[in-house]
């Protein structure tokens, strides 16, 4: 359980250690350190994986300064340090042999079961003047109540218990459950063997395959007697149970049907981590055109394999009038051949000399020029644009990254945007960033020349660490405006200033959105605004632990960065005038886990866009902990 | 500086050396679901993941919406470093009415990229702008899609180029693909299969 946010924490503050000018850094460095084992009284370096062949490993390259021995002064106290761990152990056994019994207990709905774990002084609560948000259609039904201002009434044990069965009873023999802690602390530090608290997330589910798709979540607070593998052989070891929300939803049948295969794509000729010993970060992206204007979408599938030994994949699909897909990767001239000396997995199609017909660019600088819909050609361009950066020549190599496209200056000529993600921040603590890896804007001159406007737009990102940025009018000048995404740090909005030159916006002084990897555009509530959606790092586990730091060891501003770090994605709702409002908490759509690239579509056409949000870094065995 | 608590392996709890074997031996934020929220009239969003199917617990990465049968509901294609790493997901909501725009430039840059449209929709502004969202490691479509619910018809589309042209459209019928070209007041229906001229 406390492992994943221990490592972001590692990953993080690894990356401080060669400037870390302040000690709250620095003993933060170590409490990651401590807890997640790397800590050690001799000078350690970061063990690193050998590159296998060629610039095969994205995954492994990194790399981390030693450890500075001085530092070690810094680190939290020992008892701090085992206290946290201690936390963490007991949310483990809470998890492990506490829950799993209730869990049990309420999918066999059995009240006397769940009864039995209330204690004698147990005091039940249930929110109070409940604030409901339905969906109801022909398929779906779907509710969640939830206490308004966190009002509750009480409630006696049993009738709490057969409340709690009769939520779930609906989804009968096939149900299963998943508890997941988001905070948890005793009541007294100092006194670890009386009353615990803790804020739970129970889920339970049923078989979708077996009969109608049916789901209830809970969420509550918990108090309980500390916990031990001993304690939770009998019952009577829960006090308190609070519950703030349920939400329950139900459909006849699932909204989504997997169907690559039926369409005419092979999923399994793609990368999957699951299948090789290489874990690759990021084996491959997908984009969708029209190459050849027949209103079919066509889809572009990208995967960077282990060069030199496996050429990296390149899947050109034609769709098909009825949804299917057809290869047409090598009829339509993206020859495997060609393609090994390009390589690249990061693409966007565009149309660069305005015939109509999208071209296709890779973000290493490589041009293919749509003919008509008849074939690309690979299009020289001289002296790469990629190689240029305003303080000077960098190496090319891949880069996390990609291109979004534009007019920024609205002369009829669609503009590129190359975000990278550079080296590693300064210090991200104090929003220093200094990679020499900048973005690029390149505008679009016609007949396949580009000049390097960065510099004198202001677009260069900063020095952030960019995966993803996109283009949107943000304030209703009609004027492409730009948010460029941090996956360090707060990311920045380039409002446009109508002349070729962009001013930096802060979206929100008063949040950040840390370590966001992806970012969709739209006006999710209809208000004629464009909102942002960022998708990021959510972690239970660091929850707990930044939530469990000693109070007043570090300053309130790092803490405050800490429990932005894991805190998850973020929803700029945007009300107009460049006043933008961070709402994802609040909309529950913040704790997706760590997230990556987010998509706002209607998927239900009722004219309100949803957000369908991807998840999940590296899963390497099922029977394994994991935060 | 010794690990600071004990392992209880039969909870499963382990020690790493370094920070970075963790992902290389362990789970590292591992079989988390990809998610699907449901917008609840602008103000709340529900979680309906379990109930949309579409929650694989893969290494989830890239993600985007397009209609891959032409039946005017997006499906979803979902791109995964692991657990699968394409899958491609057939929308079985209730159907409901929706209008679809492709735009021609001509002033402007010919794929229209750039463009607002403002669709009244009943009593309501539906504002789309035609970006193609490039999220992370992929792009959408460029066609603008409004979903109707209901509404058999969009009264009112303002679409304003990016060449600052603002044109009006009205009574557009639902459940249409239309091309729009700039500077002109043709609606010409388009079919799948059926090649637009640039």
């Amino acid at each position: 359980m406390p492992h994943a946010s221990l490592w972001i924490v590692c990953f993080l503050f690894g990356r401080v250690f060669q400037s870390a000018r302040w000690k709250w850094i620095v003993g933060l460095c170590l409490l990651a350190l401590a807890i997640c084992g790397c800590g050690s009284e001799q000078t350690e370096h970061v063990d690193v994986i050998p590159e296998t062949t060629g610039d095969a490993s994205l995954v492994y390259e990194r790399s981390t300064a030693p450890v500075n021995p001085e530092a070690l002064q810094w680190s939290l106290d020992k008892e701090d340090q085992e206290y946290l761990w201690d936390l963490e152990h007991h949310s483990n056994l809470l998890v492990q042999f506490g829950l799993r019994s209730v869990g049990t207990a309420v999918v066999e709905q059995s009240v006397p079961a769940l009864v039995e774990r209330f204690s004698s002084e147990f005091a039940g609560e249930i929110f109070s003047d409940a604030r409901n948000i339905t969906i109801n259609d022909a398929l779906i039904s779907s509710v969640r109540r939830s206490a308004d201002h966190l009002e509750t009434r009480p409630i006696e044990k049993t009738e709490l218990a057969e409340f709690l069965v009769s939520l779930v009873q609906p989804l009968g023999d096939s149900a299963r459950f998943r508890f997941d802690i988001k905070r948890i602390f005793p009541q007294d530090r100092q006194r670890l063997e009386e009353l615990w608290t803790a804020l739970v997330m129970l889920r339970v589910w049923n078989d979708r395959a077996a009969s109608a798709p049916q789901e209830v979540t809970l969420l509550f607070r918990l108090v309980f007697e500390r916990p031990s593998k001993e304690r939770f052989a009998s019952g009577g070891w829960i006090h308190g149970l609070k519950l703030l929300q349920v939400a329950q939803s139900r459909s006849q049948r699932p909204l989504f049907r997997e169907v690559a295969a039926d369409l005419g794509i092979d999923g399994s000729r793609f990368y999957d981590n699951w299948n090789e010993t290489l874990k690759k970060e990021n084996p491959g992206g997908i984009y969708a055109c029209d190459f050849n204007r027949d209103n079919c979408v066509d889809l572009l599938i990208t995967d960077g394999r282990n060069p030199p030994a496996e050429p990296d994949v390149l899947c050109l699909y034609q769709g098909l009038v009825g949804g299917g897909f057809r290869d047409v990767t090598q009829a339509m001239g993206l020859d495997a051949a060609r393609y090994r000396e390009v390589r690249g997995i990061h693409a966007v199609f565009v149309d660069l000399d305005n015939d109509g017909w999208e071209d296709l660019v890779f973000s290493r600088g490589d041009i293919w020029r749509n003919e008509e819909g008849k074939r690309f050609v690979h299009k020289k361009i001289a002296s790469s644009y990629y190689q240029v950066t305003g303080g000077g020549a960098v190496e090319a190599r891949e880069e996390f990254g990609g291109i979004t496209i534009a007019d920024y200056d609205r002369d009829g000529w669609v503009d590129l945007y190359v975000h990278r993600s550079g080296g590693a921040p300064k210090s991200w603590i104090e929003d220093v960033f200094d990679s020499p890896i900048r973005n690029l804007l390149l505008r679009n001159l016609g007949d396949w020349k580009f000049e390097n406007v960065t510099q004198h737009a202001g677009t260069d990102g900063g020095g952030r660490v960019v995966f993803s940025s996109a283009w949107f009018d943000a304030n209703n000048d009609s004027w492409p405006d730009l948010y460029v995404i941090n996956e360090f740090g707060d990311g920045i909005l380039y409002v446009n200033r109508q002349d070729g030159t962009f001013k930096e916006v802060d979206v929100d002084p008063n949040t950040d959105d840390f370590g966001s990897m992806g970012i969709a555009t739209g006006d999710i509530d209809n208000n004629g605004h464009i909102d942002l959606y960022l998708g990021g790092m959510y972690s239970k586990a660091g929850s707990r632990v930044i939530g469990n730091l000693p109070e007043g060891i570090y300053p309130d501003e790092v803490v405050d960065k800490l429990d932005r770090l894991i805190s998850g994605s973020e929803f700029y709702q945007n009300d107009g005038e460049l006043s933008f409002n961070a709402q994802a908490a609040r909309l529950q759509i913040h704790d997706v886990g760590w997230a990556w690239g987010p998509t706002l579509a209607d998927f239900n056409n009722d004219g309100w866009l949803d957000l369908f949000a991807t998840a999940g870094y590296m899963s390497r065995d099922r029977t394994k902990p994991d935060g | 500086m010794a690990q600071p608590g004990k392992v209880d392996e039969e909870l499963g709890e382990f020690w790493v050396g370094a920070p970075f074997k963790i992902r290389q031996q362990h789970n590292l934020s591992a079989f988390e679901r990809n998610r699907l929220f449901l917008n609840v009239a602008g103000g709340d969003f529900l979680d309906v993941s379990h109930i949309g199917g579409a929650d694989s617990d893969g290494d989830g990465r890239a993600s985007l919406a397009m209609d891959v049968n032409h039946d005017g509901m997006l499906d979803l294609v979902v791109r995964q470093a692991g657990g699968g790493p394409l899958l491609i997901y057939e929308n079985r909501f209730v159907p409901q009415n929706f209008l679809r725009v492709t735009l021609r430039g001509r002033q402007s840059n010919r794929l229209g990229i750039g463009t607002r449209l403002v669709a009244t929709v009943g009593e309501r502004q539906i504002t789309r702008e035609c970006y193609p969202a490039n999220t992370f490691m992929s792009q959408a479509p460029l066609a603008v899609h409004f979903g109707l619910a209901d509404a058999p018809q969009v009264k009112q589309l303002v679409v304003i180029w990016p060449s600052g042209l603002e044109q009006t459209f009205t009574d557009l019928a639902a459940n249409c693909h239309i091309l729009l070209t700039e500077s002109s007041d043709q609606i010409q229906v388009v079919k799948p299969g059926q090649p637009i001229a640039p």
